[in-house]
Parts: C-alpha cells; structure tokens; sequence
C-alpha cells in the first residue's frame, strides 16, 4: 500500500468483532494496523448482509462501488484495481 | 447426532461386537470416522501441488459418500451422507477456483465421476418430499453444480413442509444469484472463465453466458420476493426469519451492488471518535471488512 501515500485513497477497516472502541484499539496497535476502522457493534454487518471476512469493496472518489470482493482477492488483483481508480481519480 | 450415537456404540460394545451385519447407520459412523482420522488437510495447503493434492483428497471422499448413500438409498442414514457429500463437492470445487487464483503452475481440473449429479438423481428419486431436507438445501446454496438448481426447484414446487419450501426458496436466490455475480467477474477475467466452464460443463455454461444479464437479475429479485412474502415468517436456521434474510439480499442487490451508491456508514473509529464514510468522498475508498480471532 506504499505506492498509495501521498494519493487520494484511504483504506477503511470495519471491524466485526463486535468489541469496544477500546478493546479494538488493543488489537489494532498489537496487530500494528495502520488503518482507521469502525468498531461495529452488529449494525453495519446486518445492514451490509456481510456473509463473512475478509469482504472488499472498493469506492470510487464519488462514492460509487466500482469493485467487491467476497474473501480475499490477492495483492495483484486488488493492487491493479486500486491503480486504475486512483489515477481516475487523481486526473479528476 | 453423532456423539450420541458414539456414545451409545462406546456404552455396548460387547452389544455391537455380537451383532453382525452392522447397520447402516454403523457403517456410516465407521466412514465417517475413517475420512476424519484421514483427513482433508487443505488448511495447510500453500503450495500448487499440495492445493492440487486437497482437491484431489476432497473429490475422493465426496465420492465415497456418493457410494455410500447410493449403497444405502432406502435407509434414513442416506441423508446425512448426501450432506456430507455435498460438503466435499462444494469444498473440493471451492477450493478447485481458490487454486486457480493463487496456483502459478499446477492448475486442478474438476474431478471425474459426475458426484453432483448422481446426488442430486438419488435425492430426486427417492426423498423430495422429505421434511429433513433443510440441511441439504441450505449446503446447496453454497454450490455450484448445476445439478442444484433443478433440485431446489423441484422442492419449492413439490415438498409438502412449509419450511422445507421456503429454505429451498431462498436456498434457490442465493445460489441463482452468488452465480450471476460469478459470471459477471468471469466476463473480464477469460482465462478464468475457461476454468469455470470445466467446472460446470461447457454447454451449461455456454447457455448461462447467453441470458439476458436483467432478465437473470430479475429472475433473481423474483425469487428473494418470494422467500420474503410466501415464506417471510418461517425461521432460519442461522437466526431470524427467511423473511428477513431474503429483505437483507434484496438490499445488498439494490443498494450494495458495483455501480451503486451504497448507503453512509457512521459510528465509532478506535479511539471512540464519530466519523462517516462519507466524509471520505473525494478519495478512492477501500472498505475492509475484518476480524480478529
């Protein structure tokens, strides 16, 4: 994800764990996980029909989702994907 | 329902050692037992050729339990060993397309022997108006074999149980639709597709490539209708209603679907801090669902 600081892009976690900002914060500096995420209590993994993790979706700059992946879908592929939509977004 | 058995055998066994020839519930507790003390051991899988060998190892025991339940068609055991062999199929062929996309030089081809569909020719045959095939349908929705479909149709239209009925329902949308997401992944990856077409067989998956992508959808949205108004208030064996189930996938095709705009997410961050999704407009934005375990 290196080649993406400094780029219109973020990465946003929502995490399923159902757990406390706090316990959540734990594990993030533990796992030493950059990101930012939501601690979900339930709600956004019911409204999201969430069938299971690690599931992707990725969002374009004007909020539109352009890719989703149910597991995981390789560093290539996702790699590639967030390219083209980071230059989309960068000539924007 | 195998402990208990387990447990009876380990209570008797003087009782058991007598009794000859053993029952069919007895020999399938003894398969069962042989395939676990085996194991599958894909878990560990991280090379081409150990994928390709827990491909290879899931095909074998999805076949013995095809073997077993058509050696025991008339017993009630038969059941159990259709799910079971519906599990296998639906890891070996699982895992056949996981190992395409991480697999650089040893690619599984689908076993032989046709299991899904001699399955499906023993369940047709002899248990479609069974009132214990909830297990089996719900097993089915994860599946890819053709073969499904024409049984979960079959069930929706003639099992006399109401629940039996409303779980085929929506067994039949997830299934109809998880395949209409893979077609649409397929059309940009070819080399894939081609794989898939193996899976599947090559004129099924011909004609699935000539229908009309809306008139699929709709097909699709037709079937979660269904689920939700004819059996809404029937209980999911996961939790909840089919009902609410079939009204969560119609949202996730209406509003969650790659060219929508999903619906804002606000809550709490780590640091108990309030922030929206939406305030990340602008920037390309990769939503990751996670957990920690």
């Amino acid at each position: 994800m290196k080649e993406f600081a400094e780029r219109p892009f973020s990465l946003v976690g929502v995490n399923t764990n159902a757990q406390e900002p706090a316990k959540l914060k734990e594990v993030m500096q533990r796992e030493k996980l950059p990101w930012r995420s939501f601690a979900d209590n339930g709600d956004i993994v019911r409204r999201w029909n969430l069938s299971g993790t690690p599931t992707f979706y990725l969002i374009d700059a004007a909020g539109v989702i352009r890719r989703k992946w149910v597991g995981a879908p390789g560093h290539k592929v996702l790699g590639e994907a967030l390219s083209k939509l980071v230059l989309e977004a960068e000539k924007r | 329902m195998r402990l208990v058995l387990g447990g009876i055998l380990a209570l008797a066994p003087g009782l058991v050692a007598q009794q000859s020839p053993a029952s069919a519930a007895e020999q399938y507790q003894a398969l069962v037992k042989a395939i676990q003390a085996e194991g599958a051991g894909f878990r560990g899988a991280t090379t081409d050729a150990e994928r390709r060998a827990a491909v290879e190892n899931l095909h074998v025991v999805g076949q013995r339990y095809v073997e077993f339940a058509e050696a025991h068609a008339s017993d009630p055991i038969v059941l159990e060993a259709a799910l079971e062999a519906i599990r296998a199929l639906n890891g070996e062929d699982s895992l056949t397309q996981t190992s395409w996309e991480l697999s650089t030089t040893d690619f599984p081809r689908p076993g032989a022997g046709n299991p899904g569909g001699r399955i499906v020719a023993l369940l047709l045959r002899d248990q479609l108006r069974s009132d214990k095939l909830v297990p089996i349908c719900l097993r089915m929705s994860y599946g890819v074999r053709p073969e499904y479909e024409i049984f979960l149709k079959r069930v929706v239209e003639e099992n006399p149980s109401e629940e039996v009925r409303g779980v085929a329902c929506l067994s039949l949308a997830q299934l109809l639709n998880a395949r209409l997401l893979k077609l649409d992944t397929l059309a940009e990856r070819p080399e894939l597709a081609a794989r898939y077409a193996l899976l599947v067989g090559q004129e099924f998956f011909a004609g699935l490539r000539r229908r009309d992508r809306a008139q699929a959808g709709a097909e699709v949205e037709a079937l979660f209708t269904k689920a939700a108004e004819t059996y809404g208030n029937v209980k999911h064996p996961y939790g909840g209603t089919l009902g609410e189930k079939a009204r969560s996938e119609l949202f996730e095709i209406r509003n969650l679907a790659v060219g929508r705009t999903p619906p804002d997410i606000e809550g709490r961050d780590q640091d108990g801090r309030s922030f929206k999704l939406s305030e990340y407009r602008g920037r390309v934005v990769l939503l990751d669902f996670w957990s920690e375990f």
